[in-house]
């Protein structure tokens, strides 16, 4: 277990340009320590997931590194997995639950039989699914999916997981456990989280810090320390006045940089006036 | 009506447009690279004498259509295809409307069309023989037998998938019965019907060779049955090389028809030709 | 096979009863030897099939379409795999692909009787010819149609290529194996009929055309009912058995996620 103040993930200069030039991220840098709840949050289409695709080293950076524990990642490393937003087409619907959270754990020779199933009952304790063990995916609904993509992470026993807006497709009631739910396993298994949403108050309710992206080509904003009082509580620590704060100051810079790039209607008739989108008084 | 102008809208929120060369050039040299290869190995006498060198093949397609030998059989194939079917066209679409539509005539037609339709048509060849002989008509019956049931099920499937919503709105406007299928339930069927044109024609046109193949006196089939008879091997595999360019433009032809009539499905939006 | 008897079944029972009597009277009024009663046909089909002909003549059948169809299922899914799942392979070798399968598989039986002559081999290669087109081609977009989703899941997960191949693409694609399998099934089916039509001393096909030609029309009919009834059996067998191993599949896609 790591030095809970050392830097686990240190993401350097970051850049990533598509095969035909676009640029999705300009300059990233940022780091997570262990034990450490990180969010990035940023306006749609910011190149989230391809940055965390880059940091996984799914994908080869332009320029910039990764470094995990000092050490340059190429190829995606066994310490960190990544879930992504959309739990139906990455989990197995040919397996069950059970199958597919054993599945990441069939290649690992340090484990006996016994011990890998072990382990995957208790990470799908430890998401809620025990009664649903032996059900398809495709028979649980879109939060418990999710449930089981995170899961089988958690049973890989990773030290850090990426998260890719894991509850975007998700309701509000099902988000709010589910965000519960990822602090419980930060505690519970000590994993680092690094989080990824364009939804302000997951971002702030659940971190220690949170960075924010400006809109594409990315870079990062700002850092800001997220001092509100643990343990999180939906309702408490929603209501701080702190997380106001923190929350609006967030907000404000993300907007921002939003008005000059905001698209806006002309209506040409009849009204014969512009109306902006953006919710300005009409003139 | 008032209509809206998109004001301009920064690079860099578009979605990414990939801009890839359409021209599969590295599968077309391939496939040059695999024929020149097959000319030496044809040439050198490395492949049994009964596979000729392709450059004879083309030699042989040529001329068979400049002289007429290949080209004739092709009218008379083609003409007979498409007798085939447009009749089975004619009989699919308006059985399967019936049957989709009316819930009786589907019960009482339903096992027969089970029973019937994995029969494959070369076995009713010689039943036809027995009542037509051995002439175009034989041919015909048999190409319709085989091009009708793919429509039929994908007629009476597009005019079972109606959404019921559409013929509930039509019966506000007072729109029922007979103007209803005309103006409803064919309209939102074509999508389907169209698919299944396009695979009874694809059939079609294989039991057309495949008669002639087996019991014809004419067409492109009999040719190739005539010239492998008469150990004239490059005719014989020009004929048959033949078949597939026809096949395949046929295809094209049906896809860009199919892509035509029915613009407004997901489906075919989605699909890249 | 549960209600068989219900009220929609019975009508369609009904109807062909109706017509098969129909088929009765029009054969005994006109008495022509191209329209035998429907007795008769039944009588001869019970005497030819439950005798040695059966093992004669459709015994052969089956066998040969058995190895055609397994080797050309082989052969389809293994190259369609790779083919599917290395996007330049795929790319590389399409022009070639859409040559080969352009050809109507009973277009090549001419070729196979004159490299490898009219025994079982030759059937057996035209079929496997055939049948292996559909296989390939929808195991390939099968494997092209892996959600990356998966594909990344499983590299993230350290899993070697040749695991990823067959523990997740293969997986993944096997209901579009499934449907050119079935595809191929029924090529198969129309590929041993005729290669037995064109060149052939025994077999189902032979023997209706044989039929034909001398003018046993009972033994013809007989012959065509019980391709017919073949015909329906694999077609119901292979459906069945495809819905047991793609439980998972059918269950996917009837629930709306």
């Amino acid at each position: 277990m790591s030095n809970p103040s050392e830097i686990l993930l240190d993401v350097n200069g970051l850049q990533k340009r598509y095969a035909d030039g676009t640029l999705a991220v300009q300059e990233i840098t940022l780091n997570v320590r262990a034990r450490e709840f990180v969010s990035i949050v940023g306006p749609s289409g910011c190149g989230k997931t391809t940055l965390l695709k880059t940091i996984c080293a799914l994908l080869a950076p332009t320029k910039g590194s990764v470094k995990l524990h000092g050490t340059l990642i190429t190829e995606p490393p066994p310490q960190m997995v990544l879930v992504f937003q959309d739990y139906a087409r990455s989990l197995f619907p040919w397996l069950t639950v059970t199958g597919n959270v054993m599945f990441p754990l069939r290649k690992r020779k340090d484990m006996t039989q016994a011990e890998k199933e072990t382990a995957s009952q208790r990470a799908i304790e430890a998401v809620g699914l025990t009664k649903f063990a032996k059900h398809y995916p495709w028979q649980l609904s879109g939060g418990m999916q999710q449930r089981v993509a995170i899961a089988r992470a958690v049973a890989f026993r990773p030290e850090i997981l990426l998260l890719d807006e894991p509850f975007a497709s998700v309701d509000a009631l099902t988000r709010a456990d589910l965000e519960d739910l990822t602090l419980q396993l930060r505690d519970e298994f000590g994993i680092t989280m690094l989080l990824v949403t364009h939804d302000i108050d997951e971002a702030v309710y659940l971190s220690d810090r949170v960075f924010v992206l400006s809109t594409p080509p990315s870079t990062v904003l700002e850092e800001i320390p997220i001092l509100l009082s643990q343990p999180r509580d939906q309702v408490a620590t929603r209501s701080e006045p702190g997380f106001l704060q923190l929350r609006n100051h967030i907000h404000g810079l993300i907007g921002k940089k939003k008005e000059d790039n905001s698209k806006r209607f002309i209506l040409d008739s009849p009204i014969p006036r512009s109306v902006e989108l953006e919710g300005d008084p009409v003139s | 009506m008032p209509h809206f102008r998109w004001c301009e809208v920064p690079e860099s929120t578009l979605p990414v447009q990939k801009k890839k060369s359409s021209v599969n050039w590295g599968g077309y040299g391939f496939f040059l690279v695999c024929v020149v290869i097959m000319e030496f190995v044809a040439r050198a006498g490395w492949l049994t004498s009964y596979v000729p060198p392709p450059s004879q093949i083309f030699v042989a397609l040529w001329q068979g259509l400049i002289n007429g030998d290949i080209s004739s059989q092709i009218g008379v194939t083609l003409s007979v295809y498409v007798r085939g079917l447009a009749l089975a066209t004619v009989l699919a679409i308006t059985i399967g409307i019936l049957m989709g539509t009316y819930k009786p005539v589907f019960d009482a037609l339903k096992i027969i069309v089970e029973f019937l339709r994995p029969v494959p048509s070369v076995a009713m060849i010689p039943l036809a023989i027995l009542f037509f002989g051995l002439g175009a008509t034989m041919r015909i019956s048999v190409i319709t037998y085989a091009a009708f049931w793919p429509m039929l099920i994908n007629t009476i499937y597009g005019v079972r998938a109606i959404d019921p919503q559409a013929l509930d709105v039509a019966r506000n406007f007072g729109i029922t019965g007979y103007e209803a299928l005309w103006r409803v339930t064919l309209p939102s069927a074509v999508a389907s019907i169209a698919t299944g044109f396009r695979i009874s024609a694809t059939i079609a046109l294989i039991v057309t060779i495949t008669t002639e193949l087996i019991a014809g006196n004419s067409g492109i089939g009999f040719y190739i049955s005539q010239m492998e008879q008469a150990n004239r091997l490059p005719p014989m595999y020009a004929a048959i090389i033949l078949t597939g360019i026809l096949g395949y433009l046929l295809n094209t032809l049906y896809f860009t028809l199919e892509h035509k009539v029915v613009f407004w499905t997901p489906a075919a939006r989605e699909r890249v030709t | 096979m549960n209600k068989v008897f219900n009220r929609g079944n019975a009508a369609g029972i009904i109807t062909v009863i109706v017509l098969l009597l129909l088929w009765q009277v029009i054969a005994m009024w006109k008495q022509t030897v191209y329209v035998p009663p429907v007795s008769t046909i039944f009588l001869t089909f019970l005497k030819e099939w439950f005798s040695p002909t059966f093992g004669q003549q459709a015994v052969p059948s089956l066998y040969r379409m058995a190895v055609g169809y397994f080797f050309a299922s082989l052969i389809g899914i293994a190259i369609g795999i790779v083919i599917g799942s290395f996007k330049r392979i795929y790319q590389l070798l399409d022009p070639v692909l859409q040559f080969w399968r352009a050809i109507p598989a009973t277009a090549i039986i001419p070729v196979g009787i004159l490299l490898i002559g009219i025994g079982d081999q030759m059937k057996m290669v035209v079929i496997c010819f055939g049948a292996m087109w559909p296989i390939l081609i929808n195991t390939a977009d099968g494997a092209r149609l892996v959600p990356t989703e998966r594909l990344d899941t499983a590299r993230i997960f350290g899993l070697t290529p040749i695991e990823t191949l067959l523990r997740v693409i293969l997986p993944s694609a096997t209901p579009m194996i499934a449907a050119g399998m079935r595809t191929g099934l029924s090529i198969a089916f129309i590929m041993i009929v005729v290669s037995e039509m064109i060149g052939s001393t025994d077999g189902l096909g032979y023997y209706i055309l044989q039929a034909q030609r001398t003018f046993a029309i009972p033994e013809m009919y007989g012959g065509i009912l019980l391709l017919a009834i073949l015909g329906y059996l694999l077609n119901t067998g292979f459906v069945w058995a495809e819905h047991k191993v793609l439980a998972w599949h059918y269950g996917q896609t009837a629930r709306p996620v």
